[in-house]
């Protein structure tokens, strides 16, 4: 049941688990093209520097890239392009303790292209983060969701930039944002940048974006059941970054994005 | 025994005052039936007493066994034995119901209870309650029916057993069948000597529960305090002779007002 390990500049992969392990990677830069008609589902583990991954994934293929951040990560930017009828499915778990900035860009290029991006993030501290996915609409009927869970506290500062750029001719498509993010002290600071550019009058454009304290009305829910305001916190916070358990398929892999945020509640 | 004593309480939230003076006692073994016009201060009055942050005390005391219970943080009330079954109980996406309900259980206790025993007690009072046992593995509140979040707060009296409890119409949205099993938890938390403070509109719960006592607020204090024949009284005839018998003139809430703005924002959302 193990994942097969991609270490290669240059790699071609159809069905299957792999792992791109960032302690088995010679190079900053990785390529990987998805053969036609497959299903693939792709962990980023150990990134420290990865400058560039840079992925296309063939017609009708269905690829789930799933990506824990870890403290000793340089910024990475990660392309996609996504073709006929192909599907992405991309998590990004980021709770490293670390100034980061991630940018993905995905290109939905052929027809019937479809992406979903999901993104939970935990700021605290030092931490200055910068999370900036943007997604380009060439063809017509395709589809691009971008969701962002965050928490900011302890000091800690995030951006989050999301562009859906949906170009003239890629009618019938669907473009989608959601930001979330829960600022726990006035200390905090959270920014989100939701742009959305719009060339073609046949589509479906949304995005909700709230940057928030946390809902006083949960708290007071919870502590009035006997919790501490510090346990009621933490099941919040909790679940709020849960959902992206959801992505990453081993226990072990859950396991250790679970510790990852409790370290730092 | 353990008694609540409320005097002189007065209540505002957004610079509006609610509560206009309450005086009222309950003790632990009394069930009393709260009841008043909509808008009167009901909710108001059981939220100051468990703590809600967006309401301001600006006047009188509470105490329950003999503890200043306004100087105490929601969690450390509800140590204290005291428990609010809300009107619009919170929906709290992701926070997995039964980890919240032993984390809550634990609240309670010295030492935390085991995994084994709480899901035990949990498979017990999910019974009893005739609640689908997968409500205790969704996230709390979220997608619950009406009834469904109703038997999840009478879930967390039965787990919690406080001395006093305050229910904010439970039993609204509730079927028969609902009304019943919420009426004989609580039953048989009467019978081991606990409290409640019940809001209702329909005289069938309190027929099923049987409330020693009925006090009616209206306009922010108490107006009636006695015996069960007032509910009884009110589920027939209404608030109206309060002011006949009593000279007590019964505001009206501004109802007209609330509709408009939710209308406005309504029409403003869905422009968006
Ligand atoms: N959280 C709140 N924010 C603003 N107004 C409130 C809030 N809670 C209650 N009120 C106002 O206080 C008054 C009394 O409300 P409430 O205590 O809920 O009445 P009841 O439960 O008797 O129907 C109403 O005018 C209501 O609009
Ligand atoms: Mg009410």
């Amino acid at each position: 049941m193990g994942r097969a390990i991609i270490s290669n500049i240059q790699n071609t992969i159809s069905n299957g688990d792999y792992v791109i392990d960032g302690l088995l990677l010679a190079s900053g830069k990785i390529e990987i093209e998805i053969e036609v008609n497959s299903n693939c589902d792709i962990l980023l583990k150990n990134i420290i520097d990865v400058k560039e991954l840079n992925i296309v994934i063939n017609r009708d293929s269905n690829v789930v890239l799933s990506f824990i951040s870890e403290d000793e990560m340089n910024d990475s930017n990660i392309n996609i392009t996504v073709k006929e009828n192909a599907t992405l499915s991309g998590y990004f778990a980021d709770f490293a303790e670390k100034t980061l900035n991630l940018h993905c860009k995905v290109n939905l290029a052929e027809p019937g292209a479809s992406c979903t991006y999901r993104v939970a993030s935990l700021v605290a501290g030092e931490d200055r983060k910068l999370v900036d996915i943007s997604i380009d609409h060439i063809s017509p009927r395709t589809y691009g969701k971008f969701d962002c869970y965050g928490i900011c506290k302890d000091k800690g500062k995030i951006v989050v930039a999301g562009t859906s750029h949906v170009f003239k001719g890629a009618v019938k498509s669907k473009a989608q944002q959601n930001s979330k993010i829960m600022v726990f002290d006035e200390s905090s600071d959270a920014s989100t940048k939701p742009i959305l550019k719009i060339d073609e009058n046949d589509l479906e454009a949304s995005h909700g974006s709230v940057v928030g304290k946390i809902n006083d009305e949960h708290l007071f829910y919870l502590t009035s059941r006997g919790l501490s305001e510090e346990v009621a916190k933490e099941l919040i916070t909790w679940g709020y970054l849960r959902p992206i358990l959801d992505g990453f398929k081993e226990e072990d892999v859950k396991n250790h994005i679970s510790s990852l945020i409790e370290r730092r509640m | 025994m353990s008694t609540l004593k409320i005097i002189n309480l007065h209540a505002s939230v957004d610079g509006k005052e609610i509560l206009k003076g309450v005086n009222l006692e309950v003790s632990e073994g009394e069930t009393v039936a709260l009841l008043g016009p909509n808008g009167h201060g009901k909710s108001t009055l059981l939220n100051v007493i468990m703590g809600h942050p967006r309401y301001e005390v600006t006047e009188g005391s509470i105490y329950f066994d003999d503890k200043n219970v306004l100087e105490l943080s929601p969690d450390e009330r509800s140590k204290l034995g005291l428990f609010l079954g809300m009107q619009a109980p919170s929906e709290i996406p992701g926070v997995v119901n039964s980890d919240f309900l032993k984390a809550a259980v634990n609240a309670h206790r010295e030492k935390p209870i085991s995994t084994y025993n709480f899901y035990k007690v949990l498979d017990a009072a999910t019974k009893e309650l005739k609640m689908p046992f997968d409500l205790a593995t969704r996230s709390l509140n979220e997608g619950f029916s009406g009834g469904e979040k109703k038997r999840n707060e009478i879930l967390q009296m039965e787990l919690l057993k406080p001395k006093l409890a305050m229910l904010d119409e439970i039993d609204s949205g509730l079927d028969v069948d609902a009304m019943n099993v919420i009426a004989d938890v609580i039953n048989k938390e009467k019978a081991e000597g606990h409290g409640f403070l019940v809001i209702s509109h329909y005289a069938r719960l309190y027929d099923m529960i049987h409330p020693t006592r009925a006090v009616v607020i209206i306009n922010g204090r108490i107006a009636l305090d006695g015996g069960p024949e007032i509910f009884k009284r009110i589920d027939q005839t209404g608030y109206e002779f309060i002011k006949t018998e009593y000279g007590i003139d019964i505001e009206k809430e501004d109802v007209e007002m609330n509709k408009v703005s939710i209308g406005t924002c309504a029409v403003k959302e869905s422009v968006k």
